[in-house]
């Protein structure tokens, strides 16, 4: 194995690790905001 | 409303300053002689390194707020960062292990930098394991909030051990260690680049963090108001 293989192993695990985590976080945030919509169109539907 | 504009900013400087970092660490650093090409992962590892301390600078401060002011707003902070933290010290060890392979020969060694940057990782991993195995809230942020604090304690100790102990990881001193004046100022860039993405990456968590937040005590007073 060269060198180049270890330098771009480095670089490329780093940054698919960060993009998986931000991604990963991206859909949580989407997956929450989802719910509280449902919960207040829940209440705006009780409260008519 | 303030601070949704200093979050864009910094987004934008970061998104501006990632090319430029990849630029400079592979057309504008010079190649090191003796190590050649993978020397260039040295950029990136450490920087890596100073984002987890970051992330762990702001868990211990946050916990220590948090201890004072009771307050859930703190704990939330403490573990967003904590986990950006956790992941950045992630990629310390695994780019370190694809430095030293073509470099020691071995992917890993029992050196005294190495050891205690485990340690750290596995204080970590238990601060996270105390949160799953705790369900009453307050009683998990106080418990965390002291392992975050006294976790810490580790920081000083990976970065000092270099010094403290024989040790055959690379040591940066403020003169720069032997590095070429032109790698020293590409290292620099990349850590300035690194503090931001991680400040941009801790409030981004914390949003959802505290969304999240705000979703299990409207669901936990709709709840209490069926019952």
């Amino acid at each position: 194995m060269n060198s180049m293989f270890f330098l771009f192993g480095a670089y490329s695990v780093a940054w698919l690790v960060v993009a998986g985590y931000l991604f990963f976080n991206l859909r949580k945030l989407k997956n929450v905001e989802t719910r509280i919509e449902d919960i207040e169109e829940l209440l705006r539907r009780k409260h008519q | 409303m303030k601070k949704d504009r200093i979050t864009k900013i910094l987004l934008v400087l970061v998104l501006l300053m990632l090319p430029v970092n990849f630029y400079l660490i592979f057309q504008v650093a010079p190649t090191e002689r003796i190590m050649g090409d993978v020397q260039r992962i040295f950029y990136l590892h450490v920087s890596l390194a100073i984002s987890a301390y970051i992330g762990f600078g702001v868990l211990f401060v946050s916990s220590i707020m948090f201890l004072i002011k009771k307050n859930l707003y703190w704990d939330t902070l403490a573990y967003s960062a904590g986990e950006v933290g956790l992941m950045f010290s992630t990629l310390v060890l695994i780019t370190g292990s694809f430095w030293a392979r073509p470099v020691w020969n071995v992917w890993w060694t029992w050196d005294p930098r190495l050891v205690t940057m485990l340690i750290l990782w596995f204080i970590y991993i238990g601060y996270f394991m105390l949160r799953k195995s705790i369900s009453e809230r307050l009683k998990k942020a106080r418990y965390s909030a002291i392992i975050g604090i006294l976790g810490f304690l580790d920081v000083p100790v990976v970065r000092l051990a270099t010094k403290w102990w024989r040790s055959i990881h690379p040591r940066l001193s403020k003169e720069g260690g032997g590095l070429d004046p032109l790698m020293i100022k590409v290292m620099l860039f990349s850590l300035l680049t690194f503090v931001v993405f991680t400040i941009v990456i801790i409030i981004f968590r914390f949003r959802v963090a505290w969304a999240e937040e705000r979703l299990y005590s409207i669901l936990n007073e709709m709840e209490e108001y069926h019952e």
